[in-house]
């Protein structure tokens, strides 16, 4: 080899190096995450649903995800869970439904930062989001205990075949009529949080009913939040939490992705047609998302599917272009009341509804004669 | 230098044909790092497990094709040869799930539940990267390939 080849050599090798160097390691956002590995913990005890914490981290912190999740992660779930659900003892949903109308009862911080979250989707989707719909959610046979598998007829609005037999109008009109979430108050007070039930009374075959509340829906993207934030302040910050595959609160990713940049998680969204397949994806990371729709929870009586959503209108199975709605932004429990809004709203007025919601990026699968198109406001960052 | 030798450095070429082989290897090198490290790679699913609620109830190795039923679990499943693999039935106190096993794929595919509802699980996508799962939420049921973590699935 003469000295100029040899030169040359050397010079080759001098680039060869540093570009080696680089291929092998993978940095996101400073933190190089080469060696990370991939965790995942699941638990079936919350919300109905399951509860998911997916980390990327250090082989040797794994001891810690551990116990994050087994102690300050579970019990966060836990307490947020009971606080909303319709029967635990502690829950606070479950006091205000028992209430009389127009009682005054103390609540928890959280039940307070819940509320107030579906005060202002409430507000801002003009009451298209609607927590105080649970009366009617039950009636038309999409609450808890229709799940169970001894149940039967317990209410007087009850069905022998809930999925065969349609309620009697009667009930939906009562119900209808004590859901007004603006009648039910909220409040501060040195000493605590406060929530004065609406005062509001409807009376059927003798039984008198009042406003109940169901925080479950925009109660699940909370708790993935607050996971979230759990997992941050720990240090884990490459990972995500979902609940129900409805309510997520992404961190970043440590694995590159096809189509999209390091840190970045490609999000996919199940088609509402077609069994398996995914109608968009999209590449975010450190946001929150959720995801409703008519075609999980429903059944089907003569022509018409009636899903778990509640058009808070006509306190019936909503009927809209939209067969299912993403919200992707900042905080997951607005996503959630956000996308179930949409659903209601449908395509026209969702177009209208894109400067209520400031930073959320929506995409929608409208129903169209061929099957679907996507609706979106994301000004084509979805694919 | 004699002026002959410096005219012929004039008449010669600006470099070599040889020259370049040194540097088209660099670029060739780099472009293969690339191609190895820096582009996402689909994860082969290499094994996968079941479990229901917080128990292992089997795991599955696609090199080996081996199976392997936990003890607890011995009467509650039932593994059937098909001509892609595997069927596997799954009957807990909570309800029964059937789910398909194509070995040659490397893919796993829930086809049955008897749960209430919509039967959601029979809805998801197949499991065909590492760190792909199905949960069947009211059986507490959730299969998980090994070796990583899925991305987000949102419906």
């Amino acid at each position: 080899m003469t000295k100029k080849m040899l030169k040359t050599v050397v010079a080759a090798l001098a680039v060869a190096l540093p570009v080696s160097l680089c291929a092998c390691s993978v940095v996101v956002d400073g933190t190089d995450v080469t060696d990370y590995t991939g965790m995942q913990y699941t638990t079936y005890d919350f919300f109905n649903t399951n509860t998911t914490v997916s980390c990327y981290l250090p082989a040797e912190d794994t001891d810690k995800l551990k116990s994050l999740w087994d102690g300050e992660i579970r019990d966060a779930l836990d307490k947020i869970s009971s606080l909303l659900s319709q029967d635990g003892e502690k829950s606070d949903v479950k006091a205000f439904n028992r209430a009389q109308a127009g009682a005054t009862l103390k609540i928890d911080a959280v039940t307070y930062e819940v509320l107030s979250l579906a005060k202002q989707a409430y507000a801002d989707t003009d009451g298209a989001f609607n927590p105080a719909l649970a009366l009617s959610v039950d009636l038309w046979g999409f609450s808890t205990r229709f799940n169970e598998a001894d149940y039967s007829p317990s209410q007087p609005y009850d069905r022998e075949d809930y999925k065969t037999q349609l309620p009697d109008e009667e009930y939906v009109e009562a119900f209808l009529s004590l859901s007004d979430f603006s009648e039910t108050e909220i409040y501060a007070e040195d000493d605590g949080y406060y929530i004065t039930k609406s005062a509001s009374v409807a009376e059927v075959g003798g039984v008198v009913y009042t406003q109940q509340l169901d925080l479950s829906g925009i109660g699940k993207g909370y708790a993935a939040d607050v996971v979230a934030e759990i997992l941050r302040k720990n240090g884990f910050v490459f990972g995500y939490v979902d609940i129900g595959a409805s309510s997520m609160s992404l961190m970043k990713n440590a694995r590159k992705e096809a189509g999209t940049e390091l840190g970045k998680w490609t999000v996919s969204v199940l088609s509402p047609t077609e069994s398996g397949k995914y109608y968009f994806k999209a590449y975010v990371k450190d946001a929150s998302l959720a995801t409703s729709g008519n075609y999980q929870q429903y059944y089907e009586i003569g022509d018409r599917r009636y899903s778990h959503i509640i058009d808070p209108h006509t306190g019936e199975p909503y009927i809209s272009d939209v067969l299912t709605a993403s919200v992707f932004g900042e905080n997951a429990a607005l996503c959630d009341a956000y996308s179930t809004a949409l659903c209601v709203l449908g395509s026209e007025k969702a177009i209208a509804l894109d400067s209520e919601l400031q930073g959320y990026t929506y995409t929608v699968a409208v129903e169209t004669d061929q099957g679907f198109k996507v609706l979106s406001n994301a000004d084509g960052k979805l694919v | 230098m004699k002026k002959k030798g410096i005219e012929d450095v004039k008449n010669s070429k600006y470099f070599s044909i040889w020259d370049t082989i040194p540097y088209l290897c660099v670029v060739v090198v780099a472009v293969v790092l690339m191609l190895v490290f820096l582009l996402p790679k689909k994860q082969i699913v290499s094994d996968f497990y079941v479990d229901y609620g917080d128990s292992r109830v089997m795991s599955y190795d696609f090199d080996e094709d081996e199976y392997r039923v936990e003890e607890e679990f011995a009467d509650s499943v039932k593994i059937s040869a098909t001509a892609q693999g595997y069927l596997v039935e799954i009957t807990t106190a909570r309800g029964y799930n059937a789910f398909t096993v194509d070995t040659q794929n490397r893919s796993v595919k829930m086809t049955d539940a008897d749960c209430s509802f919509s039967q959601d699980c029979t809805y998801m996508p197949a499991i065909e990267k590492a760190g792909d799962s199905i949960i069947c939420v009211p059986h507490q049921l959730k299969i998980i390939a090994g070796g990583g973590i899925s991305s987000p699935v949102t419906g």
